[in-house]
């Protein structure tokens, strides 16, 4: 056997191969090897979910919560030896009121020859040690993460030379394992609490009785497998008919023909684990979509303040600056007859006499200005022309005349006399150097008036 | 305590759902208020900035008149500068050969950033006499404008009627 350790939960190294979650004679046991190949031994503890047994541990399953049966069966031509097991268990009655739902493995253990029937040709049967999952598997012994669950003495190894018993403490009770040719039968647990003559007696009724039932045949081993010595000093191997020793526990392993007898209730509390994590889930969702529908709107609600924060310190920045030539251009504003060229008295009757007396442009022959008539807002023109044409023609330089851009003309139809001659009449808006646009309106409405 | 019924249990979920509903109506109603009055204000400080940088990216141009302004522009010191410009204006008239029908002889008019008077004259003469009139009469360098022209061809051409507010215009004295 290999040297094992028994650790804390807290202190144990991290398992290299599988792990097995063992009833151990106190209480729950983690049995796995360390990456150096040495058995560890972690616990006990009290419940198997406090181990924190890593996903596909092997479960061993305790004695109370299986109920073990070793039968023989009549081999069947063409029908699987599972099949007849299962009749069998029905006809005993142990597969409960469902046995469709019921959890339960069987093993071959060894065939025999049954005598021929009259007329009949030769029959064997095969002793199958078989185990029957019992209903009510305790809450507190359930592990989600666990992988394959295993009877128990299926996981420890048979005495030597193969066939046995072998007597070991599980969860404070002792149990009697048996095997046949290498292979585990049965497992029952013990009356007596310790072992002593009451002990002794039960346990050789049993072994007896499992004799004349013809499941084994003479014990050639009675192997007790305890880290006490209490056997010995209490004399109870002393009162054995058979050969009895002790020896130390052995680490369990997993079976040849895995069983994985998965209580119900397991694969129930996975699906509401499943249906937990999946509610859980949807909550995290919402509560992330809420929470990022909040910061979306915090960030769309504060947007408008960092920008004002920001775009406010640009403008104080250049504010005081922009209001002292801000109120330049006011200023000049005031003094704009003295040098815009768009309220210049003088420059504006150049400009619109041009064409009239000057040969740049081309003069206009036959169009008369009768009137120039300037105030600070707005410039009206009234003269005469020789026919319509004319009028149209001065009037189309006026408002094209590059020097007089910025001007709004507006002007009435002409009239037409009786002897061809064409008066006229046109209107100009003065621009207003500063924009103030309510000024600027109220000086048009003024202009369309007058 | 009694344990409740899962019925009651429901109820008290919607309750609580009820509430917290209202609770965020009531939070997004104020966000929304918030925010309009941001937005306003946002669009306030983006008119105000853009109107700043206009008057920044014209900053040269400003200054240049302002010089010239500081430089032509006298500060007002007589008690009634508008008995000068009468003075002025009824000499260059005059000179010019043109006729004098009146005159309106305006008080100082003080505006928000200069102060100015003004003289109305109602003029009558031919165009070339008023035009060249107008081109001795305005004289920037000393404030001197015609702020208001009207020239009327008259019944008896090339006689001209001519209503002429020549203004001299003068620096605010700073307060």
């Amino acid at each position: 056997m290999k040297s094992s350790s028994k650790a804390r939960a807290s202190s144990a190294e991290s398992p290299a191969g599988q792990v097995f979650l063992f009833p151990g004679p106190e209480g729950w046991e983690a049995w796995s090897r360390t990456s150096d190949n040495q058995i560890q031994c972690v616990g006990p503890v009290e419940r198997p979910a406090k181990l924190r047994a890593p996903p596909g541990a092997v479960f061993c399953l305790p004695c109370r919560t299986f109920f073990s049966v070793p039968i023989w069966v009549r081999e069947v031509e063409g029908s699987p030896s599972r099949e007849q097991v299962g009749f069998r268990l029905e006809e005993k009655g142990v597969l409960g009121p469902n046995p469709e739902n019921s959890v339960w493995g069987a093993e071959s253990i060894r065939s025999e020859s049954l005598p021929a029937a009259d007329g009949g040709g030769a029959e064997t049967r095969q002793l199958q040690a078989t185990a029957i999952l019992l209903p009510g598997f305790p809450d507190d012994w359930l592990v989600e993460s666990a992988g394959p669950h295993e009877v128990a003495g299926r996981t420890l190894p048979p005495p030597r030379g193969g066939s046995g018993a072998v007597l070991r403490r599980e969860l404070g009770r002792w149990i009697l394992d048996l095997y046949v040719q290498g292979k585990w039968l049965h497992s029952q647990p013990l009356l007596a609490r310790n072992l002593n003559g009451d002990a002794a007696v039960e346990l050789v009724a049993l072994l007896a009785q499992l004799e004349a039932e013809n499941l084994i045949g003479d014990l050639p081993l009675l192997l007790i497998r305890d880290e006490k010595e209490s056997a010995a000093e209490n004399g109870f191997i002393s009162q054995m008919p058979f050969p009895c020793r002790t020896e130390p526990r052995m680490p369990p392993q997993a079976p040849v023909h895995p069983w994985n007898l998965q209580p119900p209730a397991l694969v129930e509390h996975r699906q509401a684990q499943v249906a937990a994590a999946k509610r859980k889930k949807t909550i995290r969702f919402a509560l992330g979509a809420y929470a990022l529908a909040l910061l979306l709107a915090v960030a769309f609600l504060f947007y408008p303040l960092v920008w004002i924060q920001i775009h406010s310190r640009a403008l104080g920045e250049i504010r005081d600056e922009a209001g002292r030539i801000k109120n330049v251009a006011l200023t000049w504003q005031e003094a704009a007859f003295l040098l815009d060229p768009k309220k210049n008295a003088l420059e504006l009757l150049w400009q619109v006499s041009r064409p009239l007396i000057s040969p740049d442009p081309p003069t206009m022959e036959g169009v008369q200005l009768t009137t120039f008539s300037l105030n600070g807002r707005r410039l009206l023109l009234q003269g005469k022309a020789t026919d319509l044409v004319k009028v149209q023609a001065y009037l189309d330089w006026l408002k094209n005349n590059p020097e007089l851009v910025g001007l709004t003309w507006k002007n009435s139809q002409p009239r037409l006399a009786a002897d061809g001659t064409a008066t006229f009449q046109a209107e100009a808006v003065l621009p207003m150097p500063v924009g103030k646009e309510g000024e600027t309106e109220e000086i048009k409405d003024e202009g369309s008036s007058g | 305590m009694k344990a409740l019924r899962v019925r009651e249990k429901k109820l008290l979920v919607w309750l609580g759902a009820a509430v917290l509903l209202g609770v965020h109506l009531i939070l997004l109603q104020q966000a929304i208020r918030l925010d309009r009055a941001n937005r306003v204000r946002m669009a306030e400080v983006s008119a105000e900035l853009a109107e700043a940088r206009m008057w920044v990216e014209g900053k040269s141009m400003w200054e240049a008149r302002m010089a010239w302004l500081d430089k032509n522009l006298a500060v007002l010191k007589e008690e009634k500068p508008e008995g000068a410009l009468q003075k002025l204006t009824q000499t260059s008239v005059s000179k010019a050969g043109l006729t004098i029908e009146g005159q309106d002889l305006r008080a100082l008019r003080q505006g928000e950033r200069m102060d100015s008077v003004a003289n109305r004259l109602k003029l009558k003469g031919n165009l070339d006499q008023i035009v060249r009139w107008l081109v001795a009469v305005y004289d920037p360098a000393k404030g001197i404008a015609v702020t208001e022209l009207d020239l009327r061809l008259g019944p008896e051409p090339p006689k001209m009627n001519a209503q002429v507010e020549v203004a001299q215009f003068f620096k605010k004295t700073k307060p």
